[in-house]
């Protein structure tokens, strides 16, 4: 039981990133009937700026209470990671797709995949295609500091790492542990530290302090984000004047014009605002599974456009659905299946895609079209 | 207050409009009558901007409208009510009504004359929540023109009011353009119930495969044999 739990879980919050994902491909398709398959790719650009914000970021405690400053150092990361995803597709939309309205659809949709490939690229040359460990939110706290800390516990870990090197001249990083919930800071182990030097041969200077949130929270976290995000976006869509816009243009773009809609400015903005959802994915991303690297946001992306397409592609609620039905078969299928099958994972999603195509190809939550991509 | 200065329209290949010109005073309903194909929404869609003109102007408030784009023509009050009604099937009534006064600022007073709207259709009004979609033709020809009337035009542009509509619609939606006028909007009316729409505009224009061939005041018009013959089924 508690076992179908943690899976259930762990399902939920992979689910709610396919999710975050799913809601700006189904947007896109919504309004320009375009597979933007460059979308797992701003997926991809958030999780980074992410990473540098966090990495940056020894949030200073700013005289606030424990999980106050983690809490700030995340969303300031989180909103970076929106806010670049977002602008890249702004610019994206404007330089590549902008320029082929009225074309055909299969221009764009190849046009969508050349500009995923090129964004890949830029990413190994900016980034490095080298796979990066996901720095968590965390607050430093220098040693001058240290002594107003002496026993007291952490609702986290606070940590230090350092570099030793072994009697055979090999140098390697630790981390050690300095106190936690059980077991209060000393002041011998913060004299110690002193003596500590990291990879450069600097003093280390000061330690860390990790985040308070168990596994659980965490996932209760980005369940409550992705409702969270889920409400407001429903309530832009149909509650605003721009929601109203938005679904003009997707019904009939000419008509739109016809209100006074500047239809190229609302198309901008649904790339922005889908892409800042999948900037959000892409942090949560980062801090799930550890691991970032350019090309992370290909499966992710796949998956995410399946989960679009379950849901019923152009549907809003369907894309949070399918994310999340997409997301918890993903891991509960392998779960209990014998271990041997467990490289079969990523079968699920695409099992998934044929079977919603041969019995209910408009989506759990489409309306019947004709003819689509 | 519209001028339309020999303009002329293409298809790809097919000359559509071939050198149109016509005038709207302010203050004037206005008709523009043929047959089918003649280029009657042709023109409107040339005034609006969808379907510039390659040669030939129009000029809207004195000014040449060529620079500005068709929501640019909008937000200059020169509206354009399209034929088929165009109606948002995935808004509400009342979504419809709101999107024509997207360019507005007066904000407090948009739903003030959504109300108004109402209490001219009040068929809208039952309707509300309802998408547009589920709306009968006629119901959808009200929002149209109600969604025309929100949008606060200077200048109202109505391509085919009456199409396909049962005769009580049909009176309504006359009123309704005679309701517009007393307000101080301008009208050009498209219409192929020529009858009536001689009967309440001021002038008419004939227009035969992309050519003015007659014009005049509209009584004058609905004189004429020829006129009587072709559209009026005397």
């Amino acid at each position: 039981m508690e076992y179908l739990l943690d899976q259930l879980l762990n399902g939920l919050s992979l689910g709610c990133i396919y999710a975050f994902i799913a809601l700006g491909y189904t947007m896109v398709y919504g309004i320009i009937k375009l597979i933007n398959f460059a979308h797992g790719e701003f997926f991809m650009v958030g999780a980074f700026a992410g990473y540098f914000v966090l990495s940056a970021a020894g949030i200073e405690a700013i005289g606030l209470p424990e999980p106050l400053p983690m809490i700030l150092a995340f969303g300031i990361a989180m909103l970076a990671a929106a806010l670049s995803s977002g602008v890249l597709a702004v610019i994206v939309e404007r330089l590549a797709y902008r320029p082929l309205m009225g074309s055909s659809r299969i221009a764009a949709l190849l046009t969508a995949l050349g500009v995923s490939l090129f964004l890949q690229n830029v990413g190994i040359q900016v980034f490095s295609a080298e796979q990066r460990g996901y720095p968590e939110a965390r607050r430093y706290i220098d040693l001058d500091d240290a002594a107003d800390y002496v026993g007291q516990t952490f609702p986290g870990l606070a940590y230090a790492t350092f570099t030793v090197t072994s009697p055979t001249g090999k140098d390697s990083e630790v981390r050690e542990i300095l106190a936690g919930p059980d077991k209060a800071l000393t002041a011998d182990a913060v004299a110690e530290l002193k003596y500590k030097k990291d990879a450069d041969g600097e003093p280390v200077g000061g330690f860390y302090v990790s985040s308070p949130f168990s596994h659980t929270a965490k996932t209760l976290i980005v369940i409550v984000s992705l409702a969270l995000s889920f409400g407001l976006l429903w309530l832009l869509v149909h509650r605003t004047q721009f929601g109203r816009a938005m679904r003009a243009v997707s019904y009939n773009p000419e008509a739109a014009k016809l209100m006074g809609i500047q239809s190229t400015r609302v198309i901008s903005m649904t790339f922005f605002v889908g892409a800042f959802l999948a900037g959000i994915g892409g942090i949560i991303w980062g801090m799930r599974y550890g691991k970032i690297e350019p090309f992370m946001g290909f499966m992710p992306g796949l998956k995410a456009f399946i989960a679009a397409v379950i849901g019923g592609i152009g549907s809003i609620p369907g894309a949070v659905f399918g994310g999340i039905l997409l997301g918890v078969l993903e891991v509960l299928i392998p779960a209990y299946l014998p271990s041997e099958y467990s490289g079969y994972k990523d079968a699920v999603a695409f099992i998934a895609l044929i079977a919603i195509l041969l019995y209910r190809p408009q989506g759990l939550f489409g309306r019947f079209e004709g003819e689509k991509v | 207050m519209l001028e339309v200065k020999d303009i002329h329209v293409y298809y790809d290949a097919i000359h559509a409009l071939k050198g149109v010109s016509l005038e709207v005073r302010e203050g004037e309903i206005v008709t523009l009558i043929g047959a089918n194909g003649a280029g009657k929404t042709t023109t409107l869609r040339a005034i609006m901007g969808l379907n510039p003109p390659r040669e030939g102007a129009v000029v809207y408030a004195g000014q040449d409208v060529a620079k500005l784009d068709t929501p640019g023509r909008v937000g200059a009050g020169l509206i354009l009510c399209p034929e088929g009604r165009q109606i948002f099937a995935n808004l509400t009534v009342h979504e419809n009504l709101r999107i024509g006064a997207f360019l507005r600022r007066d904000v407090a007073r948009i739903e003030r004359d959504i109300d108004e709207v109402y209490g001219f259709f009040p068929r809208l009004r039952e309707r509300d929540k309802q998408l547009g979609g589920t709306l009968s033709g006629g119901e959808q020809q009200m929002l149209a023109m109600g969604r025309a009337m929100l949008s606060s035009p200077k200048m109202l542009l109505l391509d085919e009011p009456s199409m396909g509509l049962a005769p009580l619609f049909v009176k309504q939606i006359f009123e309704m353009i005679e309701t517009i006028r007393s307000r101080g909007t301008t009208i050009l009316l498209v219409e192929q119930n020529a009858h009536a729409a001689l009967k309440i505009a001021d002038r008419a224009y004939v227009m035969e495969t992309g050519v003015i061939t007659l014009s005049g005041p509209a009584a004058e018009l609905a004189a004429n044999p020829e006129v009587r013959d072709a559209y009026l089924g005397v």
